[in-house]
């Protein structure tokens, strides 16, 4: 019997918080994330960052303390989750998800200090009155995800078709079902911060002493903030990277005619930009050159997309009077930070009816 | 309308107990954060315990029970208590017993 008792009890908040932490990083991996680099590192740099600055104990100061600064900031990660469940996210780009995260990182940060952490602390650190206000927060917040959960779920199955496909795709690339994990940590103290009323300025605390892991979790909240906005900044000016390839195709060639495959890559931005590609092959019989597959509207596409959005400017082939094949696709990355920051990419190919290359990319 | 008060209930979602821990405290000239720290809880805990937002349990009312030297109901009640003032001067006179007499 005691030996069953000290199992259960070796089950701590911090166990199961950390046990989470692992499946959400697992789901993210698997939902397809390892894809975006920088993302990946972002994603697990903020969770870094989250876990050094909950190491750092905290008092939630004069303004933090104060109950619409708390519920202002459940306001905005209630907003943040939902942009993030609606926000694009798949194989070709996770559009504002690394900045909804960002946010969502510095919200939660700061929900922690505005309530002591007092939703995810074990027992040995709080009182009587705090223990209780923690069991009655996770009464809620269980009864609120339930919900939630529920639903969500049942509303999307039912309502209509486009919801049901919005559940599929929910399904198959996660982003709700993020947004309920994140929940599933958080709500507690979203609660606990929604529930608890003002103190009195006589009861706030003494501030604390700086200690060195007070600055270093500060100096990586620093990082973690400033970062994205530096990538997101360097994007117009960050020199584009290509690589190419041009292989004779012996397999498609004739005496009519003859094929080459053409392939490049052009990286745009650090960290944050996107890959805009080219994959076709193209042909010339001496009169004129023609595409054989690989340059149409549908190939017109970038990928790899981090913190900036893709929209074509230009997507055409033409081929002119002397027989030479032009394409072009030209796109503007905009960053999905700070949507003034812009980067346009073209790619070209032109090749000549003698097969000469004039242009690539 | 009293009894309504009687029944208003705290964070704890218990009947409200009034209690006299502001006066033992400036009485004894302490500070939430000293009388916190002598009882084992967060100081903003104190505050809550003075304004009557939150009831503490027994154990909790037994160790300000012991701090102050007192019997509980001294501290705790579950009506409102008279002022300390009303009790010691106001009593005594109407019994005819007064210091003042």
């Amino acid at each position: 019997m005691t030996n069953r008792l000290d199992r259960v009890s070796t089950l701590t908040i911090q166990r199961v918080t950390a046990a989470l932490v692992i499946l959400i990083v697992a789901f993210w991996f698997l939902a397809g994330i390892w894809f975006f680099e920088f993302s990946s590192l972002y994603l697990v740099f903020i969770i870094v960052t989250i876990l050094v600055v909950r190491s750092v104990p905290v008092q939630p100061g004069v303004w933090l303390g104060r109950r619409p600064v708390r519920r202002g900031l459940v306001g905005v990660i209630t907003l943040a989750l939902v942009l993030g469940s609606l926000s694009p996210y798949g194989p070709n780009g996770v559009g504002a998800v690394p900045f909804l995260s960002l946010i969502l990182a510095l919200c939660f940060i700061l929900l922690g200090r505005a309530t002591k952490r007092v939703a995810s602390a074990p027992d040995a650190m709080v009182d009587e009155r705090e223990e209780s206000l923690r069991n009655r927060a996770h009464r809620i917040a269980y009864m609120i995800f339930a919900a939630l959960a529920a639903g969500t779920i049942l509303v999307a199955y039912v309502a209509t078709a486009d919801s049901r496909a919005w559940l599929d795709n929910s399904l198959k690339f996660g982003t709700p079902f993020i947004t309920f994990f994140l929940l599933l940590f958080f709500l507690p103290a979203m609660v606990l911060a929604w529930l608890e009323p003002d103190r009195p300025s006589s009861e706030l605390a003494p501030r604390l002493p700086a200690t060195r892991g007070a600055r270093l979790a500060m100096s990586m909240v620093a990082v973690a903030l400033l970062l994205p906005i530096a990538l997101t900044l360097a994007l117009p000016f960050a020199p584009l990277r290509t690589t190419m390839k041009i292989v004779a195709e012996p397999e498609q060639t004739t005496a009519a005619m003859s094929c080459k495959y053409f392939e490049a890559r052009t990286r745009a931005g650090f960290g944050y930009g996107a890959v805009i590609p080219i994959s076709a092959e193209a042909c010339w019989d001496g009169h004129k050159a023609f595409e054989n597959w690989g340059l149409n509207q549908s190939d017109c596409h970038s990928f790899g997309s981090e913190g900036t959005i893709g929209s074509t400017i230009t997507c055409s082939r033409t081929t002119d009077a002397d027989g030479t094949l032009h394409f072009l696709y030209r796109v503007r990355l905009r960053s999905a930070i700070l949507p003034f920051v812009f980067k346009d990419v073209a790619m070209t190919l032109i090749l000549a009816r003698d097969g000469r290359v004039v242009a690539f990319p | 309308m009293a009894a309504r008060e009687d029944r208003s209930r705290t964070s704890a979602e218990s009947p409200k107990l009034y209690n006299r821990i502001a006066v033992l405290r400036a009485e004894r000239n302490l500070s939430r954060q000293e009388l916190a720290e002598a009882v084992g809880v967060n100081f903003q805990t104190i505050g809550y315990i003075e304004r009557g937002e939150y009831n503490p349990s027994l154990d909790l009312a037994f160790r300000f029970a012991e701090l102050f030297d007192l019997p509980i109901e001294a501290i705790f009640s579950r009506q409102p208590f008279r002022p300390l003032s009303e009790e010691i001067y106001r009593r005594p006179r109407a019994a005819g017993e007064g210091p003042n007499k």
